[in-house]
């Protein structure tokens, strides 16, 4: 199952970088948000982070959303449609191998993006290397994991290539939205956090900003500075994200287990 | 006869009203080419992909190297698989495509080796999205072999490969049956299936309305003889028996028959005894299509003669 899922990832690599479109959008969009926005963005700081940093980490939550579930789906419809799944299934790869594959390479994309916008928040904008590097590791993988069961799921209900709008579009939305990259959550009203509280970018979103400054964004009330936190606690205090992930993980799962089609949808 | 690769009994496929596979039952065994002919529609295609894992049937039974058809685990290292249409990575050159394959297949012959059996050795750099769809198709045959299999499916598949490449796939799939391979094919050629497979099942509607031996199927089938009168001579009194039919047009006659040999000598009788002089007989066995045609449409028999 090892020799499969490992084989897989890397036909699945070598197509990923052969595709011109999907190596720009992966690589482009992340790195042109990360390195213009704090550029043209008025200093200050909102909650306890600067401006930049707040950019940063929110391009990071982008890539999450981006890589994990827009990229995904559209692979998957592309390939479904095309018969190349169901030509796969015609050879010994077993199920599951088709979709670590795909995983692997979504985590391995993923942590590729992180690394280059850390490497250019530090190089272009001078801000700090991330405070708590493994919550930040295991914070991303765990998004990227989830947006992933998501978009293994939605694929399914996408009747074909040129529909994945119809799935990514709301995504793209809720994701630029909570995540605080376009206004910070903990200044939304309390209704609005309550929504806020259940959809699995917020702990995303908290997560990667805690682990990156090194304070708590999880509890953050208003605009007030959050206490700084050390590595371990930076697990603690996600607590009940880690719960929401699960559940959206586990969602996602059934879901796709449902959804998921091998073979094109016609009309 | 040898050891059966492929078992089917009273195999049922329905999709809502519509009865796709109604009933049908036959044996592949090993090291034969079993050829599944029938029009658009038949119910061709639905029996395979039953028998590769890609649909559950909805009655009878059918085994697999003496599997359940959706044991995948079990049945993929031993099988290979040519669909009707499929789909291979664009971006992929023909020998990245194989090695790539190569890595999640069992026994896996060489890279240069599987091109070369489907004469893709110079075009082994050549991007998959680049080629013509006959390359496409003998790269997927490639693939399909790559593993050795014990059992091979093919879907049509030589649609779209020009006549060399037809010959080439035909010894390979005649090669491959001689080493062992069970090979179930499904073709619109039917001299295909008359020069490869040892047997044959005719579709139409879901039901199998022909089975047996190449010689079986063609003799149970319709023999013709033709002949031609003089102007002006009807073909009157001549007594053919129940199941033969003749069909005249101007003064070629055309008998449709069991048995052309029996009907040839009542002919050559007949205008003996009547002083008439037949020119241009001919007296063969039907073709596989000509059987194909009676039986996938008995109304064209008359209209095509």
């Amino acid at each position: 199952m090892k020799a499969y899922t490992l084989s897989q990832f890397l036909l699945r690599q070598k197509i990923f970088w052969r595709t011109p479109a999907s190596v720009v959008v992966a690589f482009g969009l992340p790195l042109l948000f990360g390195g213009l926005m704090p550029l043209i963005m008025p200093d200050g700081e909102v909650g306890g982070a600067t401006m930049s940093v707040y950019m940063v980490t929110g391009v990071i939550v982008m890539v999450v959303a981006m890589t994990g579930f827009l990229n995904l789906v559209e692979a998957l419809v592309s390939r479904r449609q095309a018969l190349i799944l169901k030509r796969l299934r015609g050879t010994e790869l077993p199920d599951l191998a088709i979709f670590g594959g795909e995983i692997l390479t979504v985590i391995a994309v993923g942590l590729l993006q992180l690394v280059l916008l850390i490497a250019m928040a530090k190089l272009l904008h001078g801000i700090d290397l991330p405070a708590d590097p493994a919550l930040l590791v295991v914070t991303l993988i765990a998004g990227l994991a989830v947006f992933a069961a998501l978009a293994v799921a939605a694929s399914g209900r996408v009747p074909g290539q040129g529909t994945t709008v119809m799935v990514s579009m709301p995504v793209l939305l809720l994701t630029i939205g909570f995540s605080g990259f376009a206004y910070p959550v903990s200044e939304f009203p309390g209704w609005l956090r309550a929504v806020a509280a259940v959809l699995p970018i917020t702990p995303i979103a908290q997560g990667i900003r805690t682990a990156y400054v090194g304070r708590d964004f999880v509890h953050q009330t208003g605009s007030a500075v959050p206490p700084e936190v050390g590595v371990l606690e930076g697990f603690q205090v996600m607590g009940s994200g880690w719960l929401v992930l699960a559940a959206w993980l586990i969602a996602a799962l059934w879901a796709g287990k449902r959804w998921f089609r091998w073979e094109p949808r016609r009309g | 006869m040898g050891e059966t690769v492929i078992e089917v009994a009273g195999l049922r496929k329905r999709y809502g009203d519509f009865t796709a596979v109604d009933g049908i039952s036959f044996e592949v065994m090993r090291g034969e080419v079993f050829a599944l002919l029938g029009t658009n529609g038949a119910g061709k295609t639905t029996t395979i992909e039953i028998l590769e894992g890609y649909l559950k049937p909805s009655g009878g039974t059918a085994t697999v190297l003496g599997h359940d058809p959706s044991d995948r685990r079990a049945l993929r290292a031993r099988t290979g698989l040519v669909l009707q249409e499929s789909g291979l990575f664009g971006e992929l050159s023909a020998a990245e495509t194989v090695n790539a394959w190569r890595r999640f297949t069992s026994g896996a012959r060489s890279t240069d080796e599987a091109l070369d059996m489907v004469g893709l050795t110079d075009r082994s750099r050549t991007r998959v999205k680049d080629m013509s769809g006959g390359e496409r198709r003998k790269l997927d045959i490639a693939l399909a072999v790559l593993g050795r299999p014990e059992l091979l499916f093919l879907d049509e598949p030589t649609s779209g490969l020009d006549a060399e490449a037809r010959h080439r796939v035909r010894d390979l799939v005649a090669d491959l049956a001689a080493g062992g391979t069970g090979v179930l094919l499904t073709t619109h050629y039917l001299e295909e299936a008359q020069d490869l497979a040892a047997r044959v099942a005719i579709m139409d509607k879901g039901r199998i309305v022909a089975y047996g031996t190449m010689a079986e199927v063609l003799g149970r089938g319709t023999g013709r003889v033709g002949f031609e009168l003089p102007e002006g001579v009807r073909p009157d009194g001549l007594s053919l028996g129940l199941e033969a039919t003749l069909t005249s047009q101007g003064r070629r006659c055309v008998v449709v028959t069991p048995d052309p040999e029996a009907v040839a000598h009542t002919v050559l009788a007949w205008a003996h005894a009547h002083g008439v002089k037949i020119t241009g007989l001919d007296v063969r066995q039907a073709t596989l299509e000509e059987v194909f045609l009676d039986i996938a449409d008995p109304a064209r028999r008359e209209a095509r003669q």
